[in-house]
């Protein structure tokens, strides 16, 4: 049931493009939600439980933003490099806190 | 997916929507129908409609009862009549941490005995645990949500002339063109009170949803993270002394009597009849949007104040406040009501999406393969539910009060509705389908205030005290509901044989 003529690609491309898409907006952007709101929880400069809160309330918009950005890309590659990066980037930052902010 | 930003965003808003429409529809149904829980409670249970005005001693005899009853309860929960609650709701956990419940006279504390039946709770729970088990229900509900929000950011994307088609209608263009229309003004008309509601939902359940933060935060261990998040009385050991506790209600009468702004909604008694035991009493509910609006902790046994709790942090209060948004306790009457009709906006808005999906891949009044199922399951769910709901009242009202299980069948009475409704879809022809399902759902409505009246349950118009008004204002919503969906099939009946949707 998949409307080829909404992209121009062919089936087996098109497919591969739309699961990869939904398995990014799914998993991709609960990651990066989950990623921010840990950071958040560890690095903002207020008493844990109010930053642990703030993360998690933040997380959803966070992950609806992703969510949408993954369909909106172009290319699928470019998406996955976006979710990556993504997570990459407040990762990198959890664990340089938690080394005790200097390597 | 090379073709433009807007053409992904439709993909997104009308494939996603195809496949959680349906159990959004369920959510935003019942949701909406939960503003009305007290109420549909009540109605359900009309025994409970003769009950004793509030008489603080009667905390004292069911103190008593329970201390004779249940001595080996760990934890009491009171919860304290109020405009729309007319009974003292009791809790209470035994040694292996069981939850047991009751509900009380206000005046004497005896237990009542209403019918067996879930109410208004039912539609409060089915909202965000769906037909599942309660964790997995979640989970889905948050999926649902998640994608509902993502669908709004999709559809503003899609939606090419935003405030010029706000003023569009075209009801009598083609039925593609009109459900459009529909869906679209639902939508942008509703957009602020989705975002709202959908947002929110989410934080009431975030804990379950986003638990990470904390796990880390907090070193893997949740329990101080809960404390410190709902602003609780740190935990306290019993000290396995009996001691005897001071009465509740001069307590209760005590701070009613010196706070002016602070009206109990509701006591916990831990370790209660233990030297250690603790009184808490939390301010209620329906006085501000928190949801968390504060507590006084008193020692249960020499009744000194030993903390108090009104103030919060900016976040805890923001979170508190979000919380409270979702559940609408704070609404008066008339708020209410806007809400309830805000919900049934965002209803049919799904609906509408629906069955904008399935006319739009129609061909001259036919359904591809696929096609047929989305038109099996959109009368399931579109027609099906209204029906059960219909059949969930009318069987509280017709199986007998005294039967074992009772809760249970009215329950079964309402999936087995949703059954009816889609074998019937898979076996009739699609054009009668909708007409038949609204003009059963139209007579069961419309026979519901008349049982009430014909079985007695009532107190009668002549006596507009608060239960009586709320009986009849079930009974009003059920006859508009009897007259909207009656037009909705007789209009069905006169366009008679065209295609099935139109």
């Amino acid at each position: 049931m998949i409307d080829t003529k909404m992209t121009g690609f062919p089936d087996v491309i098109q497919a591969f493009a739309i699961t990869s898409r939904v398995i990014l907006a799914v998993f991709g952007g609960y990651a990066v939600a989950a990623m921010i709101a840990v950071l958040l929880s560890v690095a903002l400069p207020m008493p844990r439980v109010d930053a642990t809160l703030f993360g998690m309330l933040i997380s959803f918009i966070v992950w609806a933003a992703v969510a949408t950005a993954v369909f909106l890309v172009r290319r699928t590659a470019v998406a996955w490099l976006m979710t990556l990066l993504f997570v990459a980037v407040p990762g990198i930052a959890f664990y340089w806190l938690q080394a005790g902010g200097d390597i | 997916m090379k073709a433009g930003i807007r053409q992904s965003a439709a993909w997104l808003h009308s494939w996603g929507g195809l496949v959680l429409g349906w159990l959004c529809f369920a959510i935003f149904l019942t949701g909406t129908l939960a503003y009305y829980r007290q109420e549909i409670s009540l109605w359900m249970r009309p025994e409970l409609a003769q009950t004793n005005l509030f008489d603080p001693t009667a905390l004292d005899h069911i103190a008593d009862d329970l201390a004779r009853t249940a001595p080996d309860a760990q934890m009491w929960q009171f919860n304290l009549p109020d405009d729309r609650h007319r009974t003292i709701r009791v809790f209470y956990t035994d040694a292996e941490g069981t939850y047991h419940s009751s509900l009380r006279d206000p005046g004497t504390g005896q237990i009542l005995y209403p019918r067996d039946t879930e109410g208004g709770d039912f539609f409060y729970r089915f909202h965000f645990e769906l037909m599942f088990a309660p964790t997995p229900g979640r989970i889905v509900s948050g999926i649902c949500a998640m994608f509902m929000l993502v669908a709004i950011i999709s559809g503003i994307i899609t939606h090419r002339r935003f405030f010029r088609d706000f003023f569009t209608f075209r009801p009598a263009s083609n039925p593609q063109r009109s459900w459009l229309d529909g869906h679209n003004i639902l939508g942008v008309v509703g957009l602020p009170f989705h975002i709202l509601i959908i947002y929110s939902g989410l934080a009431t359940l975030m804990f379950l949803y986003m638990p990470w933060g904390a796990l880390v935060a907090y070193g893997g261990d949740r329990a101080p993270f809960f404390t410190e998040a709902y602003d609780g009385a740190p935990p306290n050991e019993p000290a396995g002394e009996q001691a005897e506790m001071v009465l509740l209600s001069d307590n209760l009468l005590r701070f009613q009597n010196s706070m002016a702004d602070f009206t109990p909604g509701r006591l916990v008694i831990n370790h209660p009849g233990d030297a250690n035991a603790t009184i808490q009493v939390f301010a209620s509910e329906t006085d501000g949007l928190s949801v968390r609006p504060g507590s006084i902790l008193i020692d249960g046994v020499n009744g000194t104040e030993l903390s108090r709790r009104f103030e919060t942090s900016t976040v805890r209060e923001s979170w508190n406040v979000i919380y409270g948004l979702h559940l609408g306790r704070f609404a008066d009457p008339v708020f209410r009501f806007v809400l309830f009709v805000m919900g049934l906006g965002g209803t049919a808005m799904v609906g509408t999406g629906l069955i904008l999906w399935s006319v739009k891949r129609q061909r001259n009044g036919a359904f591809g393969r696929g096609g047929r199922i989305v038109h099996v399951l959109n009368v399931a769910t579109l027609a099906g539910l209204p029906l059960a709901v219909a059949v969930f009242f009318t069987a509280n009202r017709l199986l007998p009060t005294d039967i074992a299980g009772r809760a249970g069948y009215e329950v079964t009475g309402f999936y087995l509705a949703v059954g009816a409704a889609l074998a019937y879809a898979m076996f009739c022809p699609a054009r009668r389908i909708w007409r038949d399902l609204f003009a059963l759902i139209a007579g069961l409505f419309l026979m519901l205030p008349v049982f009430g009246g014909i079985l007695g349950f009532q107190g009668g118009i002549s006596d507009l005290s608060d239960a009586d008004t709320v009986f009849l204002w079930m009974d009003i919503s059920m006859l508009i509901a009897a007259g909207a969906s009656g037009a909705l099939a007789w209009r069905l009946h006169v366009k008679g044989n065209r295609a099935s949707y139109r």
